[in-house]
């Protein structure tokens, strides 16, 4: 590839970015966006080190710089983040093929996963009642047992191979799914609390379940669609975690002559590891609440003010991978299939730091020592 | 002035280095080189039993016993196009940039100190194996309690093994 061809890429690349010149180039810290245009000309030659950095900015690998361009997959988001959407999607893209890439080299040594079940969506006809059937047999498909929120993101994880990633998203964006040529992957909005993120996990799980490119394509261009498919998917998340009968027989122990406290609400809401809000809803679909008493609890500032309040201190964000991609990651550093620099980076963590970062999630960096085992 | 041997170093040995307290001495005895990209990205600082340390490459560059290197793309196109697409994925950019160098003709005398089984590898998928260098072999005196990815041991062992992998990643050239 030429320098001048070279150039047209980075153009390409750029603008799929929705990143203007001057946007790159402040990026780069080069002091003047005519350092881009030279580039993207031809006009100037690149060093490797900046071919590096500018990857890195436009969230691809430097081996698909040198290819010709690829049509951006498609992402469905619950809430589109105002700002740097396209950068979002890149880095979600990207984590998710560094995952394909982890599964690919260690193929040989991987147990076989379960397709994650697949059901056909009609927006003219599916509704809440749907949705929520639709919950209650993949709950039991998935084995997810009693406390649904509890085991939901290890068993897509581990059992069905959907690849997981969190990014702060500040207070916009919250989560976005995608159905990759290679496999499902979900976004998570690394600034929402825990339970906020189990929502987002089911209700894009519904997504993934339903998913259809001509569908997805759809909803994305009808504001109508996109706002029937959400609600779908929102109850599907409710039914998901919060099983009815569960919940029916929950509620008669925290009720008194007829009435549900704050407090009962919020043993409600950490018992199935979800939002007071959710449990509103839920209560609501389950004719405990007319919608008028539902808006008047929801428009209510001393029940947003205790919500908040029990929102943890303590929480420190979620992750930016899951357990399975920092196991396969650390299986194929180990086995001398990647680089220990390019662990370091998977893991979003320095040279110096991986040794600790690797001992406080339990992977010490060891040797080659082996012991034999019997075959029982 | 007496001709020192031409070594480049990865990221992993710099560190190493100062932390074993063996950079002054690895730069009377060698004349090093950095690739740019571990230069500007990745040797900041290190690990002592005080806590982390900064590393400063400043005094070594500034007496001519340490010298940046920088990769062209036109280099780096050419690394590529000798290994699968895959090989890439599985190594970092201060690596690369590392073995483009290696491969171009103004460091066809140095040699490479590298302490990444995936990089060691290549060397030998690019039959360059003897252009590599472990870092216990750098060092040459007896190190206590070297990790095992700085072991002599290690580095043959991955040698070998990117002579036996080699008809997977090997392209062209």
């Amino acid at each position: 590839m030429n320098r001048k061809q070279l150039g047209r890429r980075i153009r390409e690349e750029r603008e799929k970015c929705g990143l203007t010149q001057h946007e790159l180039a402040d990026k780069l810290q080069w002091k003047s966006h005519a350092t881009v245009v030279a580039l993207e000309s031809g006009d100037r030659e690149l060093k490797a080190f900046e071919l590096f950095q500018l990857s890195n900015i436009l969230h691809m690998n430097v081996n698909d710089l040198y290819s010709e361009s690829k049509t951006s997959p498609l992402v469905l988001w619950r809430k589109k983040p105002k700002a740097q959407r396209k950068l979002l999607e890149r880095r979600f893209s990207l984590r998710s093929e560094e995952m394909n890439f982890l599964e690919t080299i260690l193929k040989d040594k991987l147990p076989q996963l379960r397709p994650l079940p697949r059901k056909e969506l009609d927006l003219r006809t599916a509704d809440l009642f749907w949705a929520n059937e639709l919950a209650d047999s993949i709950r039991r498909e998935l084995d997810l047992g009693s406390l649904p929120a509890a085991t939901l993101f290890p068993r897509l994880e581990e059992e069905f191979g959907v690849r997981m990633f969190s990014e702060s998203m500040g207070k916009d964006g919250s989560a976005a799914c995608c159905y990759f040529s290679f496999g499902p992957a979900i976004f998570l909005n690394r600034d929402e609390v825990p339970w906020r993120q189990v929502f987002s996990i089911a209700h894009e799980l519904f997504h993934l379940i339903t998913w259809n490119p001509t569908l997805v394509e759809k909803v994305e261009n009808s504001a109508a669609l996109h706002r029937k498919n959400e609600a779908l998917a929102d109850a599907f998340a409710a039914g998901l975690l919060l099983p009815e009968d569960l919940l029916r027989r929950d509620v008669r122990t925290v009720e008194e002559a007829g009435k549900l406290s704050h407090s009962g609400l919020i043993f409600l809401a950490r018992k199935y590891g979800v939002s007071t809000t959710a449990v509103l809803l839920r209560l609501r679909y389950l004719h405990y609440l007319s919608s008028d008493q539902l808006d008047q609890i929801l428009n209510d500032q001393t029940f947003h003010a205790l919500d908040k309040k029990s929102f943890g201190k303590a929480f420190d964000g979620t992750p930016a991978f899951g357990a399975r991609f920092l196991r396969l990651a650390y299986r194929a550093y180990q086995a001398a299939k990647i680089s220990r620099a390019r662990l370091a980076r998977l893991l979003e963590t320095t040279l110096i730091d991986l040794p600790d970062f690797l001992s406080t999630h339990g992977f010490p960096e060891v040797g080659h020592e082996e012991f034999a085992i019997s075959s029982p | 002035m007496k001709n020192l041997p031409l070594v480049l170093l990865d990221a992993n040995v710099i560190i190493e280095a100062f932390r074993r307290n063996v950079w002054k001495s690895l730069s009377d005895k060698y004349q090093l080189f950095v690739p740019c990209t571990v230069l500007e990205e990745e040797v900041f600082y290190f690990q002592s039993k005080q806590g982390k340390e900064g590393i400063s490459l400043t005094p070594a560059i500034e007496a001519g016993k340490l010298k940046e290197l920088s990769a062209l793309d036109a280099e780096l196109q050419a690394f590529h196009s000798l290994l699968h697409p895959h090989f890439h994925l599985s190594i970092d950019p201060g690596e690369k940039e590392a073995l483009a160098l290696l491969l171009s003709k103004r460091c066809k005398d140095h040699l490479f100190c590298t302490a990444d089984g995936k990089a060691i590898q290549a060397l030998a998928i690019l039959s360059r194996s003897e252009q590599g260098l472990s870092f216990e072999k750098l060092v040459k005196d007896k190190v206590p309690s070297l990790p095992h990815y700085l072991s002599e041991k290690w580095f043959r062992q991955q040698l070998q093994r990117g002579v036996e992998e080699r008809h997977l990643w090997k392209l062209g050239g």
